[in-house]
């Protein structure tokens, strides 16, 4: 039925068809029939809600870079629609249906948040803005995630001075983040351990950088769970900058 | 438009708001009015400005349906501050479909695109656009070579729906036009003929397969690459005067180029300036011009920024991560054909890492390829960091090498940079299913299946499963191969390349069941060898990270029921029947240069392996009962050898295309204890194609391939007491290859061989002489086509055979290769 339908080539049969697939929830097929009808009612009554119906198509087929697009191009076609709001919301929606773990790149998140911005901007009295909100929350957060997670992988590889770069590039990128005890913790532990397997030479500047990571979570966080760690790492290294200094004095002191 | 003196005035430093009191529609006919109000989303009793952003947008929203040939929207009248607007629009038929005259099929498919560009279906058409949708077609036609074609266009009611159109366009195509000649006049320095070839696009007829057809564009272009090969030789006046084009009699073009050429310039005097890290002899030598070189623009740019093998100027700076190095060559003086250069240097600070992005994953996860990568945070700029990043993540075989992208925008104000990796996932699993002749095993049908990129921490998580887990960098592969008859294969194997993830050190995990049963009921015929096996694999920092070493455990057991007499021992019994332990520890030191696995151009490949079992006896752990050393099963009941294996390959660029492959291969295996004797499996087969039984992998004993001789034709191959054909415990094999490219197609590479080669195999260490060697040379070829493998064919000569003994005393034996290349 829906060949001969898709062949008749009558625009009235293909709209009516396409609204009974589309309520029926046969997107696939009300898709096609749709997009037929596009050319024929361009300019008439109906082609709003063909457009309308068209992207939700795309939505609901999973095709949500097209449902995004459509979304779009049905907002700014139909300005005065009503049906606007949500296909504005719709178009940043669909990007985030896109967004990956966090292990994957983050462009559609990147692109969602975006969109869920424009719209908190444009409508910012919608029910939908408290939604969005939550929606651009929980991207931020994976973002944020890959960010830390990428810094952690430096601590692994024992490439601490890029760690501590990625670590303070998160505390700078996400003020807003629950991790902050977590990163300072780790910078002050990672410094520590770099310090610790560099050349003699560099240790003295490395442990002092050390000291004062340490020193000044110690500071910022009266109950963390860190603590006792920290206070071990600080220990150690104020007596290894002692002993180094030792070294130096006697170096020193032995020339003439 | 038409009352162009009554237009109303607005002062557009004072916006007046409105109320719309009512939008009426004038000059819609087949558009629907409401339709068309609520494009342009003003509604009844929305707040506008006049003169505001409103009434735009909405104008523009109407055009953009692209069924009006005007818009217009004006004030019909204003009641306080209700206005009243007038949508003016003028309609045109609709455009329905359009057809071809004097175009084959084919062509529509192209032209519907050009058309497409200017028209659409459902718009309207104007005069412009078809004028503009004809001279497409036209133009497409000339880009063709067609450069007399016409092209009319016909508008035709169309009587299937109100108020629409169709187009009919009239193509005359005409002949082709040649080009029949290209002169170029004025030029002396530079022969005609060295000039035509520089024209890359246009050509005279007659020029091997070369199209003679005229391209308007691209004959532009090649005047510009005429010019530009002028420069490269000092001319750097050198011009076009004039060109002029005709026919000749015939129709056919000639073209007249006209050239001026002038001096001939050379370079003098070089200095540099703003030079603080590299003194004026480096950037001289890295430069590599000399005083007295013909003056070439080109050269001096790619001396300095674009050479190919990055040893130019700006690389010496870019590489130590001066990022905001620039350099610009002054021309300070020319005097007569003289050109004194100053360069002028700004070489800024030292670029600082601050953020690696990677982008485009959107399969493997990020930290598979972020722990590739040598570009890292918080160190500095490094172009050759970046180059082997590139290489480490295309070594990954995950990405599509074509359009990897690099960017590295810089902070001028931090004095930092980023690199943002940009990669395009390209399918890298495996599925392996064919069929293939086996020989006298008959049809061999083998299903195989390869995950490059597998994700073992998701198997029990559902969502990761599109189509499978996959993401994390480890290699599943499992196989199964049978013939139907008599043989059974099944192998699994499973590698995490970075185990804990904090070193690249691989794990693999891998088993294999092997079983041939060519008996009957009544007389059995059974081998069945069955192997798990653990390794750990490694790159070393030193002595440099080219060098690989893996160690691994193998549990097998060789379980043998009336089986051939492919094992024997020293003393000649034969080893048919019983069940057998090979327990063994094995470990490999290698080194690999030669990266590309199909046609290596250079570098090479050294590889030493060593496999040892227990010492059993040594340990006490085996009974030296010589009772029961003289049962062969039950001395051979836990193996106990210790084995040897050198495999080195060297890859020479010669002249040309021409590569030279040098292989050495030897193996040996020895006994702990005499008593107990060289174990009779793990042994080597030389001789023949190396294919006999590769079929079956793990038959028992390495087949290494010796081209020219056959198996029984090397003596030491065939047991004195029981006359058949057994495996010997050492070989050696050297090998002298030369390779010549037919096409290195990555989608079919083809190249040819001649070979010389030397081979023997000994039955003990007491009658090994490395000179007794079996000499043989030939030819082959090899087609390697990714579905397929390796196929190929390779015809030899053995020089040292017994022309008695050998098969009708023919001296040449012709291999055949399918699927891979034997040892």
């Amino acid at each position: 039925e829906f060949e001969s339908v898709r062949t008749s080539g009558d625009p009235a049969l293909w709209l009516a068809k396409a609204g009974d697939y589309y309520e029926q929830g046969e997107y696939q097929r009300a898709q096609t029939l749709y997009e037929l009808t596009i050319g024929p009612y361009r300019g008439k009554a109906e082609a709003e809600e063909i457009a309308y119906r068209y992207a939700y198509t795309y939505y609901y087929t999973r095709q949500y870079v097209l449902a995004s697009y459509y979304f779009k191009n049905f907002a700014t076609t139909y300005g005065g629609s009503p049906l606007k709001e949500e296909a504005d919301f719709m178009a940043a929606y669909s990007n985030y249906e896109l967004s990956p773990v966090y292990r994957l790149d983050q462009s559609y998140s990147v692109k969602a948040i975006e969109g869920f911005e424009e719209f908190a901007n444009r409508y910012p009295n919608s029910e939908r803005v408290s939604e969005a909100n939550l929606l651009i929350d929980e991207m931020r957060a994976k973002m944020e995630k890959k960010d830390f997670e990428s810094a952690k992988l430096y601590v692994d590889l024992s490439r601490f001075e890029s760690a501590q770069r990625s670590f303070e590039n998160v505390l700078k990128d996400y003020p807003e983040t629950a991790r902050a005890e977590e990163i300072r913790f780790l910078m002050a532990k990672s410094q520590y351990e770099y310090a610790r397997q560099s050349y003699v030479t560099r240790q003295q500047e490395r442990f002092e950088k050390a000291v004062d990571l340490t020193n000044s979570f110690l500071e910022r966080y009266d109950t963390s769970e860190y603590r006792d760690e920290l206070q071990d790492i600080l220990t150690k290294s104020q007596a290894k900058l002692k002993e180094l200094e030792n070294v130096r004095y006697q170096s020193t002191g032995s020339r003439p | 438009q038409t009352d162009s003196l009554n237009l109303p005035v607005y002062d557009y430093s004072d916006p007046q708001e409105y109320e719309i009191g009512a939008i009426s529609v004038e000059g819609a006919f087949f558009a629907e009015q409401n339709a068309i109000i609520g494009v342009t989303g003003l509604s009844v009793g929305d707040k506008i400005r006049v003169p505001g952003p409103d009434i735009p947008r909405a104008i523009k929203n109407l055009w953009r349906l692209r069924l009006f040939t005007d818009v217009a929207i004006e004030q019909e009248k204003v009641i306080g501050d209700v206005i009243f607007l007038r949508l003016r629009v003028e309609e045109r038929p609709r455009f329905l479909r359009h057809s071809y005259k004097g175009v084959k099929q084919g062509k529509h498919e192209d032209l519907n695109e050009v058309i497409n560009g200017y028209i659409v279906r459902g718009g309207i058409v104007t005069e412009d656009a078809k004028v503009n949708a004809a001279e497409g077609v036209r133009e497409y036609f000339v880009e063709k070579g067609f450069l007399d074609a016409t092209v009319q266009v016909e508008e035709i009611v169309d009587t299937s729906r109100a108020n629409s159109v169709r187009l009919v366009f009239d193509v005359d195509k005409k002949e082709r036009v040649k080009i029949k000649k290209i002169n170029f006049v004025g030029a002396e320095a530079v022969k005609g003929k060295k000039l035509r070839k520089r024209m890359k696009e246009t050509s005279q007829k007659g020029r091997f397969l070369k199209s003679s057809k005229f391209r308007p564009e691209l004959y532009e272009d090649d005047k510009d690459a005429v010019i530009a090969y002028y420069n490269t030789l000092g001319y750097r006046d050198a011009r076009v005067l004039s060109d002029s084009m005709y026919r000749d009699e015939n129709g056919d073009l000639v073209i007249d180029i006209n050239m001026h050429e002038g001096n001939q310039y050379y370079f003098r005097n070089i200095t540099w300036k703003g030079n603080s890290i590299y003194d004026e002899e480096t950037l001289s030598q890295v430069l590599g011009i000399e005083k007295g070189d013909v003056f070439n623009e080109e050269e001096l740019q790619s001396r300095l920024s674009f050479s190919q093998d990055n040893a130019d100027v700006s690389s010496l700076y870019m590489d130590n991560g001066y990022l905001f190095f620039s350099v610009d060559p002054i021309e300070v003086a020319i005097e007569g054909d003289s050109i004194d250069l100053e360069m002028r240097i700004f070489e800024g600070p030292q670029a600082t890492i601050d953020k690696v992005v990677i982008n485009g994953n959107d399969r493997t996860h990020e930290h598979v390829i972020r722990r590739e990568v040598f570009t890292r945070p918080g160190q500095k700029f490094s172009r050759s960091d970046i180059i082997r990043s590139q290489r480490q993540i295309i070594g990954l075989g995950y990405f599509n090498q074509e359009t990897l992208g690099i960017d590295t925008p810089v902070n001028p104000d931090r004095g930092t940079v980023d690199i943002i990796y940009t990669v395009e996932e390209k399918p890298s699993d495996q599925l392996e299913l064919s069929a293939g002749w086996g020989g006298q095993s008959g049809v061999i049908g083998t299903l195989g299946v390869t995950f490059n990129n597998f994700s073992l921490r998701n198997l029990f998580n559902k969502e990761a499963w599109h189509p499978l887990p996959q993401g994390d960098g480890q290699r599943l592969s499992l196989r199964a191969q049978t013939n139907g008859r008599f043989y059974q294969s099944y192998n699994a194997s499973l590698t995490e390349p970075w185990l804990g993830g904090k070193r690249p050190t691989s794990l693999t995990v891998s088993a294999f069941y092997n079983k041939y049963d060519l008996g009957t009921e009544a007389l059995p015929r059974k081998l069945i060898i069955q192997q798990g096996s653990v390794s750990f694999g490694t790159r070393l920092r030193w002595p440099d990270d080219n060098f690989v070493f893996r160690s691994g455990i193998n549990l097998q057991t060789l379980s043998l029921d009336n089986w051939s007499n492919l094992f024997i021992t020293d003393s000649g019994e034969t080893v048919g029947n019983g069940n057998f332990n090979n327990f063994s520890f094995q470990f490999t030191l290698a080194r690999s240069t030669a990266t590309d696995p199909i046609f290596p151009k250079q570098g090479s490949n050294i590889e030493l392996t060593v496999k040892l079992t227990p010492p059993y006896r040594n340990l006490g752990l085996r009974s030296d009962d010589p009772e029961d050393l003289a049962d062969v099963e039950e001395r051979f009941r836990y193996l106990e050898y210790h084995k040897w294996r050198l495999n080195a390959d060297w890859y020479t660029p010669l002249v040309g295309k021409f590569v030279l492959k040098t292989q050495a291969k030897i193996g040996f295996l020895g006994a702990y204890d005499d008593a107990v004797g060289v174990a009779p499996f793990e042994r080597f087969q030389l001789g023949g194609d190396g294919i006999n039984n590769q079929q079956f992998s793990f038959a028992g004993v390495d087949i290494v391939s010796l081209r020219g001789y056959e198996i029984e034709e090397l003596e030491n191959n065939i047991n004195p007491l029981t006359g058949a054909n057994g495996a010997t415990p050492i070989f050696s094999k050297y090998t002298m290859e030369l390779r010549y490219p037919l096409s290195l197609n990555p989608s079919s590479t083809i190249f040819v061989l001649a070979f010389a080669q030397a081979g023997n195999a000994w039955r003990n260490g007491r009658d090994f002489n490395p000179f007794d060697l079996k000499r043989s040379a030939g030819f082959g070829a090899r087609v390697f086509l990714p579905m397929f493998g390796t196929l190929g064919f390779d015809w030899g000569v053995g020089f040292d055979k017994d022309a008695e003994t050998s098969e009708n005393g023919n001296l040449s034996t012709f291999n055949i290769i399918l699927g891979f290349e034997p040892e």
